[in-house]
C-alpha cells in the first residue's frame, strides 16, 4: 500500500469558485474592537530549536558587536536590519532553572530549555499523570489580550510530534512539544497543520447562515457535554474533580469563542488566503505558510498571542535547500569548530529570513495610523546559547516591534550576567499593557537598561 | 541446591529452570540452604559491592542500602526494585574499576530479591490506578469511528498529534482536553457525522495529494497494476453521489520546467480500477529555423511547459470509499533495460544536468467536490447507520418516525459507550435528532445531529473507569465486565469492542474459564490487531520515525521513498507473522526469515527476487538479516543523516531489548567531552576512538561502556541499513564490543546470540506490553507482575501469545486501585 500524504501545492490545481472562505471582514470588525484603542496589541514568540552558532572562545554568529546604539549587524540578525529602528538585542539574560541541578542530573537538558523559556520554571521530572510547569507568559497575556479576541492565543509549530524516542528519556513529550503553558499542568497542543490553522480562524466555510447555524448547533452540543461530564463524573473524588474541571474550563473557552464569532455578525469577505490544503513538504514553505496564517491572524484581529517554535528541540530535520545535510541536532553540536559553527550559522540565518519575511509583511500592512508591525512586540531567539554545551546562560534573544523601537533605536543591551530571562518576559508583559503578576517563574523584576528601564517609552 | 539463577547472558532454558524452582527452594527448608542463611549471603554480597557508596554517610544518589532491613524487602519495594534493575541491566555497580561482583553472583543477588519481592506482594497485590478520564488518541479516535460508523477519515487532517510517554502515545494520564482540542473535535464530529449519512456537503472541498518527491516512478509500484509505471493510489471517501473533478500536475525538473521524453507518455487516471480518463504528454517536434539545426519555437516551449494544465476530468461518482489511481501506462519494455539504481533524482542541486528519467513523474492529484450532488447513495456507511428507515419521510419531525431514529441513536450510542444504556443517554441525543430533523427539514439531518453529538460526548471520546460505590479508599477491585472489554480492544485493536466482545462483557460471560483467551486469541487473528502492530511495535521500534527519516542524498543515492515504505513493510510483516503465527517472541531476535520484495532485496544483496509483491524468505544461520537487529527499518531510524552512530543504536539495544535505564548524566558532565561523543562527527580520530576518550572518563563511562558496545555490533551496517565491511572513515568495520557482563564478543552473530541468552528482552518486551495496554507507566508494584508474566511464557517458549495473556490476565490489567 502506498501512504498518500495530503500535501499543500505551490498552486492550486482545482480553482473553487464555490470554496472561497467566508474571512470576517476586517473593516466590518473595527467597530466591534475600536471602542478599545490597542496599545500595543499583540506580542509573538518565535522560537528556535537547539540553539545558535556561537561558542564562548570567540565564535559567535549571533551577538551584534558594539553596545547600546553602537550596535552591529551580525551573520544570524543580518536579515533583520531593515528593522533596526525596531530591534533590540538582548545579551547575557538566562534561564538557570533549565540547568543541571543535583537533583535532576544533566538529563533532559532539551527539555527543560524548551519548558522554561516561556515560563521561567524547572518542569517536573515525570512522564506521568502529574506532568508540571508554570503558566507561561504567553498564556498570561492571552488572559488579558485574549478577551477581546476569537482566539486568545494561537500555539505553532513545525515538527510532528509523533515520532518515537526523540524526547528525553524520562520527561514526558509534552515538554519539548509546547512552550505554552495555561496552568502549571495544562500544556497547549501546537498546530503544525496549515489546514488546521486556517480552520481555527475562519472555519471551515459555508455561507455566514450556515456559518451562524453551526455555531448555535455547537453551542447546544457543547452544553450536552458540559452536562454530561456533570452526570458522567459526579462520584469522582475531589483529586479527580480537578482534572473534570479542566475539561469543564475548556468547554467554557471554545463556547466563549463561538460567542463571539457569533457576534462578529455578517461581515464577510472573499480571504486572500485560500484553505490551505495539507502541510508543505519544503521547511520554507512551510514556515512562510505559518507566517502568513499569523499575519492574517493578527491583520482580522482575531488573536493577539502568538507562539511559534521553528522546530522541536533535539530535530533531526536537515536543509538540503541550503545545502545543509546534517541532522538539525546534530549540527547544533558543533563540538566547537569554527567550521562546524559557521555552518550551523546559514541555518539561523535562513530561520531569521523567514522571519524578516514575516516581518516585511506586517510592517507593509497600515493599521490606525501605523502598521501591524507598530502594534506588535515579538520575541526572537533561543533557550540555549552554545548549545554545543546545553548552555543556558547569555541567551539568544531579540526583540522587534514597535514598541522595541519606542525604547530607542536599534540598540544591543547588555544585561548583568545571570539575569533571569523571566525579567525580560516581564518586561514584555508590562509593554503590551499586561498587568504584571507578583513573579514569573524565576524572575526579580522588569529589565532595565544602563540605568534606564528598557520598558520607557 | 544452590541459589544461582545463571549468568545473565548464560543459558535461558537452564536459567528459566531454576527461577521456576527457586520457591521451592525458599519453602522448603532443609533442601539447601535455609532462608536465613541464603539472606545473610546476600546481605554479604550487598555490602560488599554496593555499601561502599550506598551507605548511610556518603548517601551516594541519596541512597542508603546499608539502612534497609533486608528481612523485610516488602517494606521497601520501591528501593528494592531499583536495585534489582540495575544488577539486571549490568549498570550498577558501575563499570569505573571498582569491584564487581561475578556475573553469577550479582544474579543470585537479583534472583533472591525478586523472589522476596514477590512473595511480598502476592499477599496484597496493588493494582495501580489508571486515570479515570483517559481521552482516545488520535489514532484510537480514527479506528473508533471506523468501526462504529464505516467511516474511514485522514486523522492528520482533522486532529492535531498527541504527547507520548513512557515511549507510547496512549498514556492517560498526558491525553488532556485543551479549547483547542476541543474546538477539533467539534469540527471532526461535524465531517464525520455528515460523511456517515451521506448529508447534503455545505461547500465543496479540495483535497490535495502528494507524490513524495523521492518516490520513483521508474518502475510498477506496489498496490499498483502490471503494466504502469509510477503514480499513486488514494483511498478516497466520496460524500455523495455526485461528480467530483480530478486533477493532476506533473513533476518539474530544478528549474520548475516539464522535461523533455522522446516518446510519449499517458497517464491514466482510474476510480476502482476503471478507466475514466487519460491524459497525453507529448514533446513538440523541433521546427526547421533559417540559421541552424531545427529547433523549438519560444510558442512551443511554452505551450508545453503548460502541458498539464488542463489536466482535469469530471465524473460522476457514487458515493462511498473508492480507490482512485493516477499512473503512467509503462512502456518501458520498449526501451533499452536500465541498469541504474532505483532513484533518479530530478534535481541534481546546483547542476544543470540531462533528464535521466524514462518518463515523467507524477507530483501532484487534487480531487474536488461534490458538484451536482444527485443523493448520498448507498454507502457501507449508511447501511451501518439507518437499521431501520421510518414509516415515510417527513419534512418535520413527527411521531411515527422517532421510533426508529430511538432504536439507530440507541444501538449506535451502546457501541459508542462501550456499555449498555439508558434513557438517561439517549434522550438528549434524540433531542439532537428531533432539532436537527427540524432545522434540516429531514430525518436523516436529524440523524446527523444526533451522531454529532454522539460523537461529542465525553464516553465516547475519553474511557472512563469508575471506582465502584461501595470500594474502600485506595483498595483494590476488579475492573467491571465492560471495563475490561474495552482495556482489551484499545490494547489489541486501538479501538472500540466489537459486537461479539461487547455482548460477552455485557452478559457477564468474559471472566468465564476460557472466555478471554478465546477472545484474545480471536481478536488477534481479527485484521483490527493490525493496528497493535502499527501502534505498538510502530513505537517500540521507532518504525515510526522513518517517515521522517533523511539520509544525505548525496551519501546514499539509493534510499528513495520506495525503499522507506519498503523497510517499514518488512518489519510490519515480520512483527505480524511472530504475532499471529503465535512464534516465540525470541525470534523478533533471531529468526531464519524476514519477508523481502525485490527492492528491499536489492537493498540487502539478495538476488533473484523479482516484483514489488512481498514474500517470504528463509535466511540461512549466519544471516545478517536474522531478527530485528538486521532490518534495515531500525538500522535507519537509529541513524543519522550521515552516518552510522553507536551510540544511538546502543541506546536504542539498550532502552527497547534491554530496558536499561541508563543513570542521568551527573549535573558535572564534561561537557565538550559529552557532545563530542554524542554527536560527534569529528573526523580527525575515528569514532571508535573518540568514543574510547570519552568512556575513559569515568563520569561518562557508566553509561557509555554500555551503550557504544552495544551500538558497535552493528557497524557492519551503514545508516541506511545496508551491509558493509568498510566504515565512514575507509576503516574494516570492526563489530567487536563488551557486554554489561563483561564478556566480549566478536561480531553480530555472537552479539545476537548473547541477547537470545539474556532474560532482559523477555522482560523488557513485558514491560512495554503492560505500558501499552494500562496507558501508564509500569511502576515498582507491577514489577510482580510483569516477572509473573515473564516466567509462564517462558514455560510455553516464550510464545507471543503468552505475553499477551499473560498482560490481559495481571493484576494491573484486571483490577484498578480506588481513589484515596
Amino acid at each position: 500500500m502506498i501512504i498518500t500524504k495530503r500535501t499543500l501545492p505551490r498552486r492550486t490545481l482545482l480553482k473553487g469558485a464555490g470554496a472561497a472562505i467566508g474571512l470576517p471582514l476586517l473593516d466590518a470588525m473595527v467597530p466591534a474592537f475600536a471602542a478599545e484603542p490597542a496599545s500595543v496589541g499583540r506580542l509573538g514568540f518565535v522560537y528556535l530549536p537547539n540553539g545558535v552558532a556561537k561558542n564562548f572562545t570567540g565564535v559567535d554568529y549571533w551577538t551584534p558587536a558594539g553596545i547600546g546604539s553602537d550596535m552591529q549587524r551580525s551573520t544570524i540578525l543580518a536579515p533583520l536590519a531593515p528593522y533596526r529602528d525596531r530591534l533590540t538585542v538582548i545579551s547575557g539574560l538566562a534561564q538557570k532553572v533549565a540547568e543541571a541541578n543535583e537533583e535532576d542530573g544533566a538529563t533532559g537538558d532539551h527539555t527543560k530549555a524548551t519548558a522554561s523559556w516561556l515560563t521561567g520554571v524547572r518542569c517536573k521530572r515525570t512522564e506521568g499523570a502529574d506532568i508540571e510547569n508554570g503558566v507561561s507568559a504567553d498564556q498570561i497575556a492571552a488572559e488579558v489580550l485574549g478577551r477581546e479576541t476569537i482566539l486568545p492565543s494561537l500555539e505553532l509549530s513545525i515538527d510532528l510530534s509523533v515520532l518515537s524516542g526523540q524526547c528525553d528519556s524520562s520527561y514526558s513529550c509534552v515538554y519539548l512539544n509546547t512552550l505554552s503553558w495555561s496552568s502549571p499542568t495544562t500544556p497547549l497542543p501546537t498546530e503544525n497543520n496549515p489546514r488546521l490553522v486556517f480552520e481555527r480562524l475562519f472555519g471551515r466555510g459555508g455561507t455566514s447562515e450556515q456559518r451562524a447555524a453551526l455555531a448555535r448547533q455547537n453551542r447546544s452540543i457543547l452544553d450536552y457535554v458540559r452536562e454530561d461530564f456533570g452526570r458522567l463524573t459526579r462520584s469522582l473524588g475531589p483529586r479527580d474533580r480537578v482534572q473534570v474541571d479542566e475539561y469543564l474550563d475548556s468547554v467554557r473557552e471554545v463556547e466563549r469563542r463561538i460567542q463571539a464569532i457569533e457576534q462578529l455578525g455578517d461581515g464577510q469577505v472573499q480571504a486572500s488566503l485560500e484553505r490551505p490544503r495539507g502541510i508543505p513538504e519544503r521547511f520554507d514553505e512551510h514556515v512562510k505558510l505559518m507566517y502568513e496564517l499569523q499575519w492574517l491572524a493578527f491583520q482580522a484581529d482575531l488573536t493577539r498571542v502568538v507562539t511559534f517554535m521553528l522546530g522541536r528541540e533535539l530535530n533531526f530535520r536537515t536543509y538540503p535547500e541550503i545545502g545543509l545535510t546534517q541532522g538539525h541536532h546534530t549540527m547544533s553540536h558543533h563540538g566547537e569548530d569554527p567550521e562546524r559553527i559557521a555552518t550551523y550559522a546559514k541555518l539561523n540565518t535562513y530561520q531569521t529570513e523567514l522571519f524578516a519575511w514575516f516581518l516585511e509583511k506586517l510592517a507593509g500592512t497600515t493599521e490606525g495610523n501605523g502598521t501591524l508591525l507598530d502594534q506588535s512586540l515579538f520575541l526572537y531567539g533561543a533557550s540555549m546559547s552554545n548549545p554545543n554545551l546545553h548552555a543556558h546562560f547569555d541567551l539568544p534573544l531579540a526583540l522587534v516591534g514597535g514598541p522595541a523601537g519606542r525604547a530607542g533605536a536599534g540598540r544591543h543591551s547588555v544585561q548583568r550576567t545571570d539575569t533571569p530571562m523571566s525579567n525580560l518576559l516581564l518586561t514584555m508583559l508590562d509593554r503590551a499593557g499586561v498587568p504584571l503578576p507578583a513573579r514569573l517563574g524565576d524572575s526579580t523584576g522588569t529589565l532595565e537598561v544602563e540605568g534606564e528601564p528598557l520598558t520607557d517609552v | 541446591m544452590s541459589i544461582r539463577t545463571g549468568t545473565r547472558f548464560g543459558n535461558p532454558k537452564r536459567r528459566f529452570a531454576a527461577r521456576i524452582l527457586l520457591p521451592m527452594a525458599v519453602v522448603l527448608a532443609g533442601c539447601g540452604p535455609s532462608e536465613r542463611e541464603v539472606a545473610s549471603e546476600q546481605s554479604a554480597t550487598l555490602a560488599r559491592f554496593c555499601f561502599d557508596c550506598h551507605n548511610d554517610i556518603d548517601l551516594t544518589a541519596d541512597l542508603s542500602l546499608e539502612a534497609l532491613n533486608i528481612a523485610e524487602v516488602g517494606a521497601d519495594a520501591t528501593t528494592w526494585e531499583k536495585v534489582v534493575r540495575k544488577l539486571r541491566t549490568g549498570m550498577m555497580p558501575p563499570h569505573d574499576g571498582g569491584p564487581r561482583p561475578k556475573p553469577e553472583q550479582g544474579a543470585a543477588l537479583a534472583g533472591w530479591l525478586e523472589q522476596s519481592l514477590d512473595l511480598a506482594a502476592a499477599s496484597a497485590p496493588d493494582p495501580g490506578r489508571t486515570v479515570p478520564l483517559h481521552r482516545l488518541n488520535r489514532a484510537e479516535y480514527r479506528n473508533a469511528v471506523r468501526d462504529l460508523l464505516a467511516v474511514d477519515v485522514d486523522v492528520a487532517d482533522l486532529l492535531p498529534g498527541d504527547d507520548a510517554s513512557y515511549g507510547f502515545d496512549n498514556i492517560g494520564g498526558v491525553l488532556k482536553l485543551s479549547p483547542t482540542l476541543l474546538e477539533r473535535y467539534l469540527s471532526a464530529a461535524d465531517e464525520i457525522s455528515r460523511l456517515a449519512v451521506g448529508s447534503p456537503a455545505p461547500f465543496v472541498e479540495f483535497d490535495s495529494f502528494r507524490v513524495p518527491d523521492d518516490r520513483s516512478q521508474e518502475h510498477r509500484l506496489p498496490g499498483l497494476p502490471f503494466g504502469t509505471r509510477g503514480g499513486i493510489v488514494i483511498d478516497y471517501t466520496f460524500p455523495q453521489d455526485a461528480e467530483y473533478m480530478i486533477s493532476a500536475e506533473l513533476a518539474r525538473d530544478l528549474n520548475e520546467s516539464l522535461p523533455m521524453y522522446p516518446e510519449p507518455h499517458v497517464l491514466e487516471v482510474s476510480i476502482d480500477r476503471e478507466r475514466v480518463a487519460t491524459f497525453a504528454l507529448e514533446s513538440p517536434a523541433p521546427s526547421a529555423s533559417e540559421d541552424g539545426p531545427p529547433r523549438l519555437s519560444r510558442e512551443q516551449r511554452e505551450a508545453y511547459a503548460r502541458a498539464d494544465e488542463g489536466w482535469t476530468v469530471r465524473v460522476p461518482v457514487e458515493a462511498g470509499r473508492r480507490e482512485v489511481t493516477l499512473t503512467f501506462i509503462d512502456k518501458t519494455g520498449a526501451l533499452v533495460t536500465r541498469k541504474r539504481e532505483p532513484f533518479l533524482y530530478p534535481f541534481p542541486r546546483g547542476f544543470n544536468m540531462d533528464e535521466q528519467r524514462s518518463g515523467p513523474y507524477l507530483r501532484r492529484v487534487e480531487i474536488g467536490g461534490p458538484y451536482a450532488a444527485t443523493g448520498p447513495g448507498e454507502t457501507a456507511s449508511r447501511e451501518r447507520v439507518f437499521a431501520c428507515r421510518p414509516a415515510t419521510e417527513e419534512p418535520r419531525p413527527m411521531q411515527q418516525s422517532e421510533g426508529c431514529a430511538e432504536t439507530i441513536i440507541a444501538d449506535l450510542a451502546r457501541r459508542a459507550f462501550r456499555r449498555p444504556v439508558d434513557a438517561a443517554d439517549i434522550d438528549p441525543l434524540v433531542a439532537f435528532y428531533r432539532g436537527g430533523h427540524e432545522e434540516e427539514g429531514s430525518f436523516d439531518g436529524g440523524i446527523q445531529v444526533a451522531l454529532k453529538a454522539l460523537l461529542m460526548s465525553p464516553e465516547f471520546l475519553f474511557r472512563m473507569e469508575q471506582d465502584p460505590p461501595d470500594a474502600a479508599p485506595g483498595a483494590s477491585y476488579r475492573v467491571s465486565d465492560v471495563e475490561l472489554a474495552s482495556r482489551l480492544s484499545f490494547f489489541l485493536w486501538s479501538s472500540i469492542p466489537d459486537e461479539q466482545l461487547l455482548a460477552a462483557a455485557e452478559q457477564g460471560k468474559l471472566r468465564e474459564p476460557g472466555e478471554l483467551e478465546r477472545q484474545v486469541r480471536r481478536m488477534i487473528a481479527d485484521p483490527r490487531a493490525d493496528a497493535f502492530v502499527s501502534n505498538f511495535a510502530g513505537q517500540w521500534l521507532y518504525l515510526r520515525n522513518l517517515e521522517a527519516v533523511a539520509p544525505v542524498q548525496k551519501i546514499f543515492p539509493n534510499f528513495d521513498d520506495t525503499l522507506r515504505e519498503g523497510l517499514r513493510r518488512e518489519t510490519e510483516l515480520f512483527f505480524t507473522s511472530v504475532l499471529r503465527e503465535d512464534r516465540s517472541v525470541l525470534d523478533l531476535l533471531d529468526a531464519d526469515y524476514t519477508f523481502v520484495n525485490e527492492r528491499v532485496a536489492r537493498h540487502y544483496d539478495m538476488p533473484e527476487i523479482k516484483g514489488a509483491h512481498f514474500r517470504r524468505v528463509e535466511l540461512p544461520p549466519g544471516s545478517p538479516r536474522r531478527g530485528l537487529l538486521g532490518h534495515g527499518s531500525i538500522l535507519t531510524v537509529t541513524s543519522l543523516p550521515d552516518r552510522t552512530s553507536p551510540v544511538i543504536r546502543g541506546n536504542w539495544i539498550l532502552e527497547n531489548l534491554l530496558g536499561a535505564e541508563p543513570p542521568a548524566p551527573p549535573a558535572n558532565v564534561p561537557a565538550l567531552e559529552d557532545t563530542s561523543v554524542t554527536d560527534g562527527a569529528g573526523r580527525m580520530l575515528s569514532l571508535r576512538d573518540r568514543l574510547a576518550a570519552h568512556r575513559a572518563n569515568p563520569t561518562c563511562a557508566s553509561c557509555h561502556t554500555l551503550m557504544d558496545s552495544l551500538g558497535f555490533a552493528l557497524e557492519g551496517f551503514d545508516a541506511v541499513g545496508r551491509s558493509r565491511v568498510i566504515d565512514e572513515l575507509g576503516d574494516t568495520v570492526d563489530a567487536s564490543g563488551i557486554l554489561p557482563d563483561g564478556s566480549s564478543f566478536e561480531g553480530l552473530e555472537e552479539f545476537r546470540s548473547s541477547l537470545l541468552g539474556s532474560e532482559l528482552f523477555p522482560r523488557v518486551l513485558a514491560e512495554k506490553l503492560l505500558v501499552y495496554a494500562i496507558g501508564r507507566g509500569v511502576e515498582h508494584y507491577d514489577m510482580p507482575a510483569v516477572r509473573a508474566i515473564v516466567r509462564e511464557a517462558a514455560a510455553t517458549d516464550h510464545r507471543f501469545s503468552a505475553y499477551i495473556l499473560g498482560v490481559v490476565n495481571s493484576t494491573p490489567f484486571q483490577m484498578r486501585r480506588a481513589a484515596l
